[in-house]
């Protein structure tokens, strides 16, 4: 979430300004952060629970799920953010000595996504199975 | 509205799909992109011999005489194929700049070399700064001897590794975003003053970042009317979006019949999975996704063909917000019902998903258009 604050500062949106002044970015940005805060939450309330000696159960799960869900939209953000460079391939790192192609806020924002999204995309297989395991705990 | 197909239509699309599925295996296509040629010369040349290359081109011009249709049934099959020959840089945006702003003594120039497939060509629209802005030029024209000089910076210029001649956009006159002032100039890739740096693309293709340092050209190389170059570029990337689009529509139907296919046959708790109710009906959400997608590529082909204007404009801006909705859900549940599998480099899956993400980047994302659809 900081490296997207940061990409939208740095990414131009084309009209002379950044994207983290263009309305539907700054929109889309801060409902991104309103997960996050939802998450901080969740996350302190299963840390107050153990530390009381209690098992948070079905909603510590929960917070994987939600975890992975927000990390992919942040992911899908960079790549809107990084605009046509978004298409430069990390390989290209490996091909020159001068550094990487495209502003560093662009990169590698798709190879990012789309690992994120295999890893524990929504339904992928780790995310059936934290799912399962919600089910179970709910009875 | 008729939506039937002419007999010339029809054997058009026939001959790429059966190409497609006969000559163009996805196990070959990975092999090249694995390899260090850009792209296959040998299919590049069956396409040349088989006359796709020129399909939008005016028969005079030793083209099919097509238009948006026909542009739109082949990029469709394209788009099954998966085809990474470089059609969209070479023939769809600078080919389009030059069928659309060239005179008689450019066309015959360049038109018999880029059809014949012996050369290839990119267009140089896009500058760091920009975005998707296709005023916001920093790259200056001065006029120069009888001609112009050329200084600045091109972004992410397809094809440009294989490119042997440019379309470049450059400002010579107006400020930074005008729309008055954007000049078109033919630029080989051999003139003094072009640098590159070349990349691959995350889909397969190559591209390059294209430094212009005191680059002398003719009069003759301005494309069309000095400073009256942004409506032609604008012209040039709505039937970009309406080729990337259409190969978009073709990436979907296979990645919703694969994944039906899939879910036929895959099996879990001793039944295929396609009997659960939650994955049939995000199958049918695909399905639903997809006809939608394919619904305004006709819609956006068809205004193009009554004429390039606003109505065309907002059908184009449309189908591209679509596709990259529809792309996005479509790409992601066929990777998320073929499970772990899904984005594997071995399974065709993934790299339709990839192709589809670079789709709604190219010309423009979803809420670009949106913007755009609502300002027309």
């Amino acid at each position: 979430m900081l490296r997207l604050r940061r990409a939208l500062q740095e990414a131009p949106d084309g009209q002379g300004g950044c994207l983290a002044d263009a309305a539907d970015f700054k929109r889309e940005a801060a409902a991104l952060e309103v997960r996050l805060a939802g998450l901080q939450a969740l996350e302190a309330r299963c840390a107050a629970e153990r530390s009381a000696g209690r098992n948070p159960g079905a909603k510590a799960q929960m917070l994987e799920v939600r975890s992975a869900e927000l990390c992919l939209a942040v992911m899908e953000m960079l790549v809107e953010a990084a605009g046509y460079y978004a298409l430069a391939s990390a390989d290209s790192l490996l091909l020159h000595n001068e550094g990487p192609v495209g502003p560093p806020y662009a990169l590698p924002a798709l190879q990012g996504m789309l690992a994120a999204q295999a890893e524990f995309g929504p339904d992928s297989a780790i995310d059936a199975a934290r799912r399962r395991l919600v089910a179970e705990l709910l009875g | 509205m008729d939506f039937s197909l002419s007999e010339e239509q029809t054997l058009l699309q026939e001959s790429i799909a059966r190409y497609m599925q006969n000559d163009y295996p996805f196990t070959e296509r990975q092999k090249v992109v694995q390899s260090a040629e850009p792209f296959s010369a040998e299919h590049w040349r069956s396409f040349a011999e088989l006359g796709w290359l020129g399909v939008q081109f005016p028969e005079a011009d030793g083209g099919f005489g097509g238009g948006a249709v026909e542009s739109m049934l082949m990029w469709e099959q394209f788009g099954k194929g998966l085809v990474i020959e470089p059609l969209l840089a070479t023939v769809v945006l600078a080919g389009g700049v030059l069928r659309l702003g060239g005179d008689k003594a450019q066309k015959e120039a360049l038109l018999p070399g880029l059809l014949a497939g012996e050369t290839q060509a990119a267009l140089a629209f896009a500058e760091p700064q920009g975005r998707y802005n296709l005023a916001d030029l920093t790259t200056k024209a001065a006029a120069s001897d009888g001609g112009y000089r050329l200084n600045g910076y091109k972004a992410v210029v397809l094809n440009g590794p294989s490119a042997d001649w440019l379309v470049v956009s450059a400002r010579n006159g107006g400020g930074q975003r005008d729309a008055e002032g954007v000049s078109l100039f033919l630029v080989p890739m051999a003139a003094a003053g072009v640098s590159r740096r070349d990349y691959p693309t995350v889909d397969g293709f190559t591209a390059s970042e294209i430094t212009l340092a005191d680059v002398e050209v003719g009069a003759d190389a301005l494309l069309g009317q000095e400073g009256g170059g942004l409506p032609l570029l604008e012209q040039v990337i709505d039937e970009g979006i309406l080729a990337v689009g259409a190969e978009a529509v073709g990436c979907m139907e296979v990645l919703h019949k694969d994944t039906v296919e899939y879910c036929k046959t895959r099996k879990q708790f001793g039944q295929p999975i396609g009997k659960f109710q939650v994955l049939q009906h995000r199958m049918v959400d695909m399905f639903m996704e997809y006809e939608q997608a394919k619904s305004l590529m006709y819609m956006a082909a068809m205004r193009m063909d009554e004429g390039y204007g606003p109505q065309a404009q907002k059908a184009a801006s449309a189908f591209k917000v679509q596709v990259g909705k529809s792309g996005r859900f479509v790409g992601q549940s066929a990777v998320q019902l073929h499970g772990g599998m899904g984005m594997t480099d071995e399974l065709n899956i993934g790299h339709y998903f990839k192709r589809l993400t670079m789709i709604d980047t190219l010309f423009g994302n979803v809420d670009h258009h949106l913007r755009r659809f609502g300002s027309l």
